[in-house]
């Protein structure tokens, strides 16, 4: 299956109608994290990447502190925006402040935001400083939090697995926040040693949606087959940690008989939780999104699915309405009276489009 | 290390500092850990013998001990690889060598005395439950899965590991591991092992647990520590979080605890620099929201005697922002933001996160509300996930299982959250509680750490006295046995002192004693806080007694010169040609007000030593980034002693 992989990804941005390409912009991070934890080693994923910060910001400037006052800065350069004259009052880690203490020829990478508050970015070092010039080089093209560009996210493929923590966060939230479509575009072209480091370290164990989604893409079939045995152990354990990514690198590895078999599992056992179905139904819209011929497949899938989870009905009508397939409408309206007020009203949603465009074909 | 003559005078100081005398403690008249004051200094002396060793009541002995120790039971430890459980960290504690998660021979210097084995309540042997396939969990069919990706090992395993973490942050963990019978199984063990290990006078296991409250991220933490046997410890299975976040809930079960069993239980918070400004909340409940009030302010008081002012997630003493005027106040300062890293620290945050603030809003709020929250001891610990409880600096063990020693474990981050990291070469080899106490077992030790005469080291075993009251005189210090005049004319660090005689400033009897393994003292300062009659918190710190006195002098603000540095970074050795092995003076506050409630601690400092980075650079022949220090100057914080007007 990853033999057409560029072609299925020009598919997508060439043909899909603007909706599709609306739907098919999920976080796929986000939909491998869950609510915030209260754990102390889980976290959320950041909302904002340091790009978004620097577009957002009102003045960028290097700064080092005054020795003779403790937690102001003097401003050395400006990058962006008009800082004034004023010593800049600002708290810093002390991991930071030692670090320039002891490197006289670094400078702190600042930014104020547009309500007049200062915020530390990073220590200036030359490869952290080349890519703070790109952002601001690309400023007037990107917005803040876009997660559909894919020029962009091309801009920091080459950074993921950067020896520089920043710089490889910084790409690795660009991207994986990204499409699956984007995703396959730009990861290709990525260490796989630095994935499997990152894969197996438990810091980092509710990032991983990107990087499970790597090793689905990887030439190497020891990854490959990481992916088949992870993706059964998960058929047995009963969890939806990752559940997203997971299934996504497992269709990419069994290519379509990976959706009957997902299907089998998942949809057919009438024990699944309901956040499991949801990471199923994820990894299959995901490519049913970018891949066409897929979707009579995963619509089969879906009709399991109902068959045996009624309840889970919402959590499709939105890829439906993408794909504009009506062919479920009326058992979608069989199946409101047992729905939730929530449910209903995207089920109705799915019925109004439905409708609309039934009476449009009408001659 | 030392010389013959450096030898000579510690030992006898060290007979000096165990002190000999006919009197009775304020404690040992009082009930469990009650708090002396100076009322009660004046009625302990009993009639003397001719043995200047005998009839001593009072403690003679510093207690050597960690109050805080994760092993395999706790979840997050496990996870990131324990295999060592609760016999190993006894085992280790007591002083035997013991191979380490990652296969290496690790031993102590010299055994602890004592150790709290603390590991997280939430979840607490359940990783290592399903691991060995406890057949009561089996019966469910995700344990089962789980079971049968350990046991398929590789990737599989790794997986479940994360799943079963993920479980528990979610709350979606099967019925039967939150079984309160299950729980009563792991904690049975938990304590038989305990009870095992504790040998009344040789060795003390207490019992305890922590409470691990991190909602978004900001530790909340606190160890609960049992003055109990199993007996009775084990009659309530410990709090958790699926229970509540709110610390006043917790308070409120030690409480129920005790009326139910008739045991005795007391928390001490967790090092509050990972909390992001609500480890000392002043005006709202972090938890609930709610205003602070009265019953807040006497509930902390009474079940939160202590706190971990240092450990391996950095010290919290001072900081540098909030202490401008302290030059020791950056010292293994760790503050990027909360535990998880997702909320970078902010200035206003900090006030509400270290010792020494925490101690000046406490005067405060006891004027507002007449209760005092924040009138704490203070211990240190290392909060180890590797079960051994190896903080020395040449001989620091790590946080958890992967920052064992390697070559690689300087840069391994504790943790990290978009692009923001906790380096693994900031962690703080720290460290250890003196706990003055009449004898080693679970009840003395827990009546001192109740009454805070108990004091905290970076990781040094370095002795300190801290006496405060009126009369203190020169004579008591040159003695030799300070600790007869230091019970008998005033309280030790924990204490209160009150009703200054007309025109008489409070003196304060200080004495100190060098680690014999470790490096010579610099100096001794009381840290002083107060609050003026606008309400306005101070502080101030008095360099009051230091080594090499005979070419150092204070200028005309109080400063002293630095003491020296022999440290050769490269060999990862010093030399004790300066500073001095023991500090012992009377020192009287020159700015006392009557009216003005304060506090004052000891701050006891080494002269600079080889920082655990040191070591590994040496011993790995590792070149570290300018910025990572290679030497450090060890310390010793006391409890405070508090003046109420």
């Amino acid at each position: 299956m990853t033999g057409d992989k560029a072609n299925r990804t020009s598919l997508i941005f060439k043909r899909s109608s603007a909706l599709v390409r609306l739907v098919a912009t999920v976080s796929l991070l986000g939909m491998t994290v869950g609510t915030a934890s209260s754990h102390p080693i889980l976290v959320p994923r950041p909302t904002q990447t340091m790009a978004d910060q620097i577009l957002v910001s009102d003045s960028l400037v290097l700064a080092r502190e005054d020795p003779e006052r403790p937690f102001h800065y003097a401003a050395l350069e400006t990058l962006m925006g008009d800082p004034g004259s004023a010593a800049i009052d600002l708290y810093m880690p002390t991991q930071v402040r030692r670090e320039l203490a002891a490197n006289p020829e670094l400078t702190a990478l600042l930014r104020r935001d547009r309500k007049g508050k200062w915020h530390f970015l990073g220590v200036a070092t030359s490869d952290f400083m080349a890519v703070v010039h790109r952002i601001l080089h690309h400023a007037d093209e990107w917005e803040p939090n876009e997660t559909d560009n894919l020029p962009r996210l091309k801009e920091f493929s080459s950074l993921l697995g950067h020896e520089d923590v920043r710089l490889h966060d910084l790409a690795y939230w660009e991207i994986g926040r990204g499409t699956y479509a984007s995703i396959r575009e730009v990861g290709t072209n990525v260490s796989m040693d630095r994935v499997r480091k990152m894969h197996v370290n438990p810091i980092f164990f509710q990032w991983r949606g990107l990087d499970i989604m790597l090793l689905g893409l990887s030439d190497e079939e020891r990854d490959r087959a990481r992916v088949v045995k992870v993706m059964q152990q998960k058929r047995t354990s009963s969890s939806d940690l990752n559940l997203a990514a997971w299934a996504t690198a497992y269709i990419e590895v069994e290519g379509p008989a990976g959706i009957d078999q997902l299907s089998e599992w998942y949809y057919t056992d009438s024990t699944r939780s309901r956040d499991e179905l949801r990471s199923v139904t994820r990894a299959l819209a995901g490519h049913a999104n970018e891949a066409p011929e897929l979707r009579e497949k995963v619509l089969a899938a879906y009709n399991v699915m109902l068959d045996n989870h009624p309840y889970a009905a919402p959590d499709i009508a939105h890829d439906l309405i993408a794909w504009q397939h009506w062919e479920l409408r009326e058992r979608f309206q069989q199946l409101k009276p047992e729905l939730d007020p929530l449910s209903v009203y995207k089920v109705d949603l799915y019925l109004r489009q439905a409708r609309a465009q039934t009476r449009s074909r009408r001659p | 290390m030392r010389t013959p003559q450096e030898s000579v005078t510690a030992l006898v100081a060290l007979l000096a500092l165990a002190a000999v005398s006919n009197t009775a403690s304020a404690q040992a008249a009082g009930g469990v850990g009650q708090i002396p004051t100076d009322e009660d200094a004046g009625n302990i002396v009993r009639p003397p013998s001719y043995s200047p060793y005998a009839r001593r009541s009072f403690p003679t002995e510093v207690y050597w001990g960690d109050t805080h120790v994760h092993t395999d039971l706790s979840l997050d430890a496990k996870g990131f690889g324990a295999r060592l459980g609760l016999e190993e960290a006894y085992r280790f504690a007591r002083g035997e060598e013991v191979e380490s998660n990652t296969g290496i021979p690790f031993k102590l210097s010299r055994p602890l005395d004592w150790i709290v084995i603390a590991d997280h309540s939430d979840g607490m042997g359940a990783m290592k439950e399903i691991i060995a396939g406890n057949q009561r969990l089996l019966s469910d069919p995700t344990v089962r899965g789980w079971n049968e990706a350990f046991r398929a090992g590789g990737d599989v395993a790794f997986e479940a590991t994360m799943e079963v973490i993920n479980a528990f942050s979610q709350g979606s963990v099967p019925d039967v591991v939150l079984d309160r019978e299950f729980q009563q199984t792991v904690w049975d063990d938990a304590i038989d092992t305990a009870e095992r290990y504790n040998e009344p006078g040789r060795f003390t296991a207490i019992i305890g647990y922590e409470w691990t409250s991190t909602e978004a991220g900001n530790n909340l933490h606190r160890n609960v520590l049992y003055r109990d046997d199993g007996d009775v410890a084990r009659r309530l299975v410990p709090y958790t979080t699926a229970e509540s976040f709110n610390p006043e809930d917790l308070w409120k079960w030690m409480e129920n605890y005790e009326n139910v069993t008739g045991g005795k239980v007391l928390t001490l918070a967790h090092n509050g620099n990972m909390s992001n400004g609500i480890m000392f909340p002043v005006e709202r409940n972090p938890a609930t929201g709610k205003r602070l009030g009265k019953s807040y302010m006497e509930a902390r008081a009474r079940w939160e005697p202590l706190y971990e002012v240092t450990q391996i997630k950095g010290d919290g003493e001072a900081h540098p922002y909030l202490s401008p005027d302290d030059e020791f106040a950056d010292f293994e300062t760790l503050e990027i933001g909360n535990l998880n890293l997702t909320v970078v620290k902010t200035k206003d945050m900090l006030q509400y996160e270290y010792a020494r603030e925490a101690l000046k809003n406490g005067l405060k709020l006891e004027e507002k509300f007449g209760a005092n929250p924040y009138q704490f001891g203070m211990v240190g610990s290392t909060d180890t996930h590797t079960a051994l409880a190896a903080v020395e600096e040449e001989n620091y063990i790590g946080k958890h299982a992967g920052t064992e020693p390697s070559p690689e474990r300087w840069d391994h981050p504790m943790a990290k959250f978009a692009g923001r990291q906790y380096d693994g070469w900031a962690m703080s080899a720290s460290g250890y509680t003196g706990v003055w106490a009449t004898e080693n077992t679970r009840k003395a030790l827990w009546d001192a750490m109740k009454r805070r005469e108990v004091y905290a080291t970076t990781g040094p075993r370095i002795l300190v006295r801290f006496f405060g009251g009126w009369e203190y005189t020169e004579e008591d210090a040159m003695s030799r046995l300070p600790a007869l005049a230091g019970y008998t004319k005033g309280v030790p660090m924990g204490g209160e002192i009150s009703n200054p005689p007309a025109g008489k400033a409070p003196t304060f009897l200080i004495a100190a004693l060098k680690d014999p393994l470790s490096g010579n003292l610099d100096r001794a300062q009381v840290i002083k806080g107060w609050v003026d009659s606008d309400g306005r918190t101070h502080e101030k710190v008095y360099n009051v007694v230091w080594g090499d006195a005979d070419s150092r002098q204070l200028d005309a603000e109080g400063n002293l010169p630095p003491v020296g540095n022999t440290v050769n970074v490269a060999a990862a050795t010093w030399r004790n040609t300066i500073g001095d092995p023991e500090l012992i003076a009377v020192w009287t506050d020159p700015d006392f007000d009557a009216d003005q409630r304060a506090f004052y601690y000891l701050r006891v400092l080494e002269i600079p030593t080889p920082r655990w980075t040191a070591y590994d650079a040496q011993r790995y022949q590792l070149e570290l980034a300018p910025e990572i220090p290679m030497y450090l100057q060890e310390r010793a914080y006391t409890s405070p002693i508090w003046y109420t007007p």
